[in-house]
């Protein structure tokens, strides 16, 4: 190998290591050539945010809504399966309801798994199952997504995806108990036939997980959804990887021929952590017989949720969402008067009363007593805040991608008084109550006396005992003895920590959360402390009664306690998925800002990273996040610290920046 | 009787370099002893006519002649006559006496000698021995009797010198030998992998986000003992029938900085000590003929057996469950394999063979031929065709963490069959100075489900292609390398063809190997799913679920390498190669799908790597290696993960890098 001709030093190690050394270096970029290399192609500008989908909307008219409704039963005819259906506009006013002759008259709840606690084996007008399903479709979408109930079914369940053993339950756990009937946001319907009035409305049945509920789109807008209910059972589908041609769906796709969502914002174009949302698994290819809105049908009034049409007519008109004299329930910040949040970066939309009326403007904090209230510029500031992270967050479930997060957003006080509610343009509906039900739960599962107020109720429980305490026996067992009674801070990210069926989340076999159940009483209708908390409060809104006035949770007298207010800490129901922390000024727990409406840790992102945001301009003693030496991810139930808030990756559409909060 | 035994030494001619007096001797006495023998001639024939001659004859030699001793005694004498007249001529020569006969000069009309010494012509003669007989024949079966034979003593442990266990001699019969290899692998990785952090659980307080404490340390122990049984002759010819055993024991050790990483339950914690044995190799192979005078062959081999589907593992290179039928032609310029596999479940820590578990339903046929020396002299070519079969789609397959991995948690997580087909072109070895190895694959063929989403759901047809080339040039005791590489990507992952090549179990070696952090670490893609851009020793930016038990994955963002490195021979046992290598994304499409994030970067970054290859005995047996890279990342990278791009090495937000300190003992 060697030859003698050359000089020695050629061949000397420490020459061969000092030429190898050089050449790495040579090779880096910008090494020893001096010149940078032309493959470093950074681009800060490369993530560039995309615009808002335009919102204006249109409504349903009457001749829409008999169109759709005429499409469906054709093909429930078709199908040899008579069918109930309802029709319901964005904010949930009821456009119609039919039932076919021969459609069944009632339906068991009943997610087929035995399971006998909580919603189960009840027995439900097929009228409400239907609505149930329309309010899915309209609320859960939005004009940058759109989903169905079965899209829900996807998302409840105690696995994501269901059926996936090991994996953490669905992402929005815990959403098919929202816009109840007993709610103190939602609205009741108006009394007048042939009467609409402001939303959002409340649904009789929460949110459905049965197929054959769906948007309705008009000119590629959001108007509405439709719910058809052909069977005697109202349930849920377990295993989400069989292709089963269900027909409520299938008559629901007819009934939105002309209707449809447009093609690129279905769910199933939507990847959430990488897996894509259900749809639809029938397609027009499934229907019986060509599409017609040939016949007439004959509406059907439902006690408290639908007075029925004007005489004469079959159907409602809907309401356009949006407009700016407040008439859905839904207005642009300044339409109806002064610009409330100047400080946000697009205009921002309220909640009226119908009658040009802004409903939850800022306000004081009426608890803690103690001065330490949050004051109504905070209320404000706050809002201004969260929606402006709103504004800037990459949205995890709408079409196109880096659109920005589309969330309502609801800061309340110590009592789980609403303080501020506001939303962006296009936020699903769903978010709007949900969002309060996320503030409400952290604020007061942050109180030393929730496990007093838990205990204390006395209506029968789903539990193993039969009693309310027992959530708290088991929460104190598995979290610590203090727990619910120390002070700490809990986000809704931790209240669902404890609140699904197996603990740790989705590893089967466990025992179960301690705000949830044994898997033998749980299920989507029984989903433990939260169901308890209203059962009694959806049974009574099955008979079409109005809410109560404490609102949910006080199953009359024997629940929880109404406050100064007149309603109870929990009035509209808990909630049990990410989306809200607690709010403190100092080590003073004041109240909770909710966000919901987009992904689970966009929600978490817009709260946590608002409050965040505002304490640094909120002067001296600033409402903030909880201190951390309060928080509740300190403790390590079992082995595993609980979560306190859940950012996600890439959050904004105008930054480059990773792990925000 | 002096003339014979004077026969005997004068046996060597004389040397022209003996002085010319000692051949003028020499030269007398030949003369001399020819006439004595001459005469000796004459008389032995007179005594066959003469009886009183041959009585006096008797009586001196003391013994009775016969007519055929006579006669034989003449002939003899007449040979050593002849015998020493060739003599005196070779002196003659030698000293100049007989002129035209000098060396190198020719008489005309005379034929020149055809030595310098003529052969002694006596057809009655014994034939003269020949020269590998000189000493003496001894007939002995085989070579390690001879060295029985001398004493040779054998020792277990020398694998050099004769040693039963490495089939130098039989172990029982005539000619069945066994054959013992034992390797002990211990490897220490410290890597810095982005990880996530879980969806509801964390490992300490103030987690917020989504990108946790980055960081995977492993402690990996494989022994591997490989046992053959062989029939045949070990030295000459391949042999007739080998059955061989290789099972492997491997013990890993991972730490973590996040919980629901090594398992799907986060309370399992951040430390998981797992070990498994797994078969390796377990075949026969039957050596059914040969077809020529250079042992050109066809083998059969059926079982758990090493294959390597082009020169550098692009495609398929593994220990799988198959038959193989291979051979070669034309004195080994043409080899030929017909394969067809079902691949074995692989256990999930260790990747080693799990029989345990019902085989895969996947197949993969081979069919391809190498031509040597083709178009150039030191130039191997090869044309394959592979064919990947796989009817998973209805599993429902969970590894031993607990991880769905079949279907792979992306897109709608429904399952999906797909036949792969690959053409492909590969070629190593060298133009002149230039060494070079190549490899080009066009693959087409069709998923019956597309888990991103196609029209109507009816799945997609696959048109992919892959290219490499990785030429080389050596200069004295440096070689420098470029590589390219270019995998396609899926541009339109929810179209009815997508572009996505994606390998059957690929195990490159290619642009510093398993030094470079990207083909050695597989980043997860986190809030993306159940996949991972790459494989751990993977190349490919294949977004599976797992290297080892999950199914091809054509909706992948591809991947474009460019690379330069040497490899430096600073001793002749200590060598140290580096690489740099530069990767960006085909396409992010598929990113961009799966995170639901528009506008993701192509560039993957700079993944700079060096190894320091040590072999004190200037051998294989002990081997010390040790190399680091790090991952500078590029804005792609920047777009998917928590990249600081802190160049500090133990920090939370540091470099991504990748250690691996590796020794292995080889018996």
């Amino acid at each position: 190998m060697t030859d003698s001709r050359r000089p020695r030093f050629l061949h000397h190690p420490a020459f061969r290591a000092a030429m190898a050394v050089l050449s790495v270096w040579c090779m880096a970029p910008g090494g020893c050539g001096g010149g940078s290399s032309g493959a470093n192609n950074s681009n800060p500008n490369a993530i560039t945010p995309a615009a808002p989908v335009a919102d204006t909307s249109p409504n349903l008219t009457e001749s829409d809504v008999n169109t759709i409704v005429l499409q469906a039963i054709n093909e429930a005819t078709a199908r040899g399966r008579p069918a109930t259906i309802a029709v319901v506009d964005r904010v949930g006013n009821v456009l119609a309801v039919t039932q076919m002759a021969g459609a069944p008259v009632l339906a068991t709840v009943t997610s087929g798994r035995g399971v006998t606690t909580g919603l189960e084996t009840v027995q439900v007008p097929t009228t409400l199952a239907a609505l149930a399903k329309a309010y899915t479709g309209a609320y859960l979408s939005s004009n940058g997504n759109a989903f169905s109930t079965r899209t829900a079914n996807q998302i409840v369940q105690e696995h994501f995806n269901p059926g996936v053993r090991g994996t953490p339950g669905g992402p929005l756990f815990g959403v098919q108990f929202s816009q109840l009937a007993c709610s103190d946001f939602n609205t009741a319907a108006s009394p007048v036939a042939g009467g609409t009035n402001a939303g959002p409305h409340r649904s009789p049945l929460g949110f459905s997980a049965d197929s054959g509920g769906l948007p309705i789109y008009k000119n590629g807008v959001l108007a509405g959804g439709i719910g058809v209910m052909t069977k005697t059972i109202y349930g849920a589908n377990l295993n989400i990887f069989a292709v089963p041609i269900d027909d409520d769906e299938v008559v629901a796709i007819a009934g939105t021929t002309g209707y449809a969502a447009p093609p690129a914002i279905t769910a199933d174009n939507i990847a959430v952590g990488g897996l894509t949302l259900q749809y639809i698994d029938a397609s027009s290819a499934n229907l019986a017989a060509p599409v017609s809105a040939a016949g007439t049908f004959t509406p059907l009034p439902v006690a408290g949720y639908w007075a029925g049409p004007a005489a004469g007519h079959t159907a409602n008109a809907g309401l356009i969402y949006g407009s700016a004299d407040g008439a859905s329930g839904v207005a642009p910040d300044g339409a109806l008067g002064p610009v409330i949040y100047p400080g946000t970066t697009q205009t921002s939309y309220v909640f009226t009363d119908g009658a040009g009326h802004i409903l939850y403007q800022p306000t004081a904090g009426a608890m803690p007593a103690d001065g330490n209230a949050i004051t109504a510029a905070e209320a404000k500031g706050l809002t201004t805040a969260a929606l402006n992270v709103a504004y800037s967050a990459r949205a995890a479930i709408r079409v196109p991608t880096n659109s920005f997060a589309q969330v309502t957003v609801t800061v309340v006080d110590l009592d789980g008084n609403v303080l501020a509610q506001a939303r962006t343009p296009d936020a699903p509906i769903f978010g709007a109550d949900v969002s309060r039900q996320k503030a409400r739960s952290a604020v007061f599962f942050s109180r030393p006396d929730a496990a007093a107020k838990i205990n204390a109720i006395t209506a029968p429980a789903s539990t193993v005992t039969g009693t309310f305490a027992d959530y708290i026996t088991r929460s104190q067992l598995l979290i610590g003895s203090g727990t619910f009674s120390n002070s700490l801070a809990w986000a809704a990210v931790s209240i669902g920590d404890v609140a699904r069926p197996f603990y740790p989340d989705g590893i089967d076999g466990n025992q179960p959360g301690s705000l949830s159940l044994p898997f033998d009483r749980w299920s989507v209708f029984s989903t433990g402390l939260q169901v308890d908390l209203v059962t009694s409060d959806i049974v009574a809104g099955t008979t079409g009664a109005l809410a109560p006035a404490t609102g949910c949770g006080n199953a009359n007298g024997r629940g929880l306690p109404p406050t100064a207010s007149g309603k109870t800490q929990l009035a509209n129901g808990l909630q049990i998925f990410s989306g809200s922390v607690p709010i403190y000024r100092g080590n003073v727990l004041v109240g909770a800002v909710g966000v919901s409406g987009d992904g689970i840790q966009q929600d978490s992102l817009i709260s946590f990273l608002g409050l965040d945001r505002f304490a640094a301009q909120d002067g001296a003693n600033p409402i903030a996040n909880a201190p951390a030496a309060i928080r509740v991810d300190l403790l390590k139930p079992a082995g595993v610290n609980l979560r306190y808030t859940n950012c996600p990756a890439a959050p904004f559409v105008d930054s480059t920046v990773q792990n925000p909060c | 009787m002096a003339a014979m035994t004077a026969l005997t030494g004068a046996a060597t001619p004389p040397h022209a370099s003996v002085d010319i007096g000692e051949l003028r001797r020499d030269r007398r006495m030949a003369d001399e002893l020819y006439s004595a023998t001459t005469g000796d001639a004459a008389a032995f024939e007179k005594a066959l006519k003469t009886p009183v001659l041959r009585s006096e004859l008797e009586r001196t030699l003391n013994r009775q002649l016969s007519d055929e001793t006579l006669q034989a005694m003449a002939s003899h004498a007449r040979a050593e006559a002849d015998y020493w007249a060739s003599y005196r001529r070779g002196i003659d020569m030698a000293i100049g006496a007989e002129g035209p006969l000098i060396m190198g000069r020719r008489a005309p009309g005379r034929a020149p000698p055809s030595s310098e010494a003529e052969p002694i012509v006596n057809p009655a003669a014994l034939p003269p021995p020949e020269p590998f007989e000189r000493g003496g024949y001894v007939p002995v079966q085989d070579r390690w009797r001879i060295l029985d034979a001398l004493g040779r003593r054998e020792n277990l442990l020398d694998p050099y010198n004769t040693n039963t266990l490495k089939a130098d001699k039989p172990i029982f019969g005539e000619d069945w030998f066994v054959n013992v290899a034992a390797i002990v692998d211990i490897l220490y990785e410290p890597a810095r992998v982005p990880l996530g952090v879980g969806a509801q659980y964390i490992a300490r307080p103030l987690e917020n986000n989504t990108f946790g404490r980055y960081g995977r340390t492993m402690l990996n122990q494989t022994d591997i003992l490989s046992v053959s049984l062989i029939k045949g002759d070990t030295a000459y010819k391949p042999p007739d029938l080998e059955f061989r055993l290789t099972p492997a024991f491997n013990f890993n050790h991972t730490d973590v900085g996040e919980i629901g990483v090594l398992n799907i339950d986060p309370a399992y914690g951040q430390t998981r000590n797992d070990n498994f044995i797994g078969l390796q190799e377990g075949f026969i192979d039957y050596h059914f003929r040969n077809v020529s005078e250079y042992y050109d062959f066809d083998s059969v081999r059926v079982g758990i057996q090493p294959f390597n589907a082009d020169f550098r593992g692009f495609l398929f290179q593994d220990n799988q469950l198959g038959v193989r039928l291979f051979g070669d032609r034309d004195a080994n310029r043409w080899q030929y394999n017909l394969a067809y596999f079902r691949r074995l479940e692989k256990d999930t820590n260790s990747g080693l063979n799990d029989i345990g578990q019902a085989v895969r339903q996947d197949g993969v046929f081979i069919a391809n031929l190498f031509r040597q020396d083709f178009p150039v002299h030191g130039f191997t070519s090869q044309i394959a065709f592979l064919r990947n079969d796989n009817h998973e789609g209805g599993d429902f397959h969970f590894d031993k963490n607990g991880f769905l991995v079949r279907p792979s948690q992306i897109g709608d997580n429904r399952g999906y069959n797909y036949d792969a087909n690959y053409l492909g072109f590969n070629g190593d070895g060298h133009f002149g100075r230039v060494n070079l190895t190549t490899s080009a694959y066009y693959l087409f063929g069709h998923l019956s489900h597309n888990q991103f989403g196609a029209p109507g759901n009816k799945g997609s047809d696959i048109s992919a292609f892959f290219v490499a080339a990785e030429p080389s040039i050596d200069f004295d005791w440096a070689r420098f390398r470029l590589s390219g590489l270019y995998a396609s990507g899926a541009r339109h992952p929810q179209s009815g063809t997508v572009g996505g090549f994606d390998a059957v179990f690929e195990n490159p070696q290619f642009a510093g190997a398993d030094s470079s952090f990207w083909i050695r670490q597989s980043i997860p893609l986190i809030g993306g799913g159940g996949v991972a851009l790459n494989t751990p020793n993977g190349v490919l930016a294949d977004l599976r679920s797992s290297k080892g038990e999950g199914q091809s994955n054509f909706l992948n963002p591809g991947i474009m390498l460019a690379g330069i490195g040497g490899d430096f021979d600073i001793l002749p046992e200590l060598r140290l190669s580096t690489n740099f290598n530069y990767l960006r994304f085909d396409t992010t499409a598929p990113l961009e799908f799966l995170r639901h994030q528009a506008n993701i970067p192509n560039s993957i970054g700079w993944d700079l790597s060096a190894a320091l290859t040590y072999r004190p005995l200037f051998t294989q047996n002990i081997v010390f290696r040790l190399s680091g890279a790090v991952l500078l990342p590029g804005e792609g990278t920047k777009a998917l993960f928590n990249t600081p791009g802190g160049l500090g090495l133990f920090g939370n937000d540091g470099l991504l890098y990748s250690v691996l300190a590796n020794v292995i003992v080889n018996y």
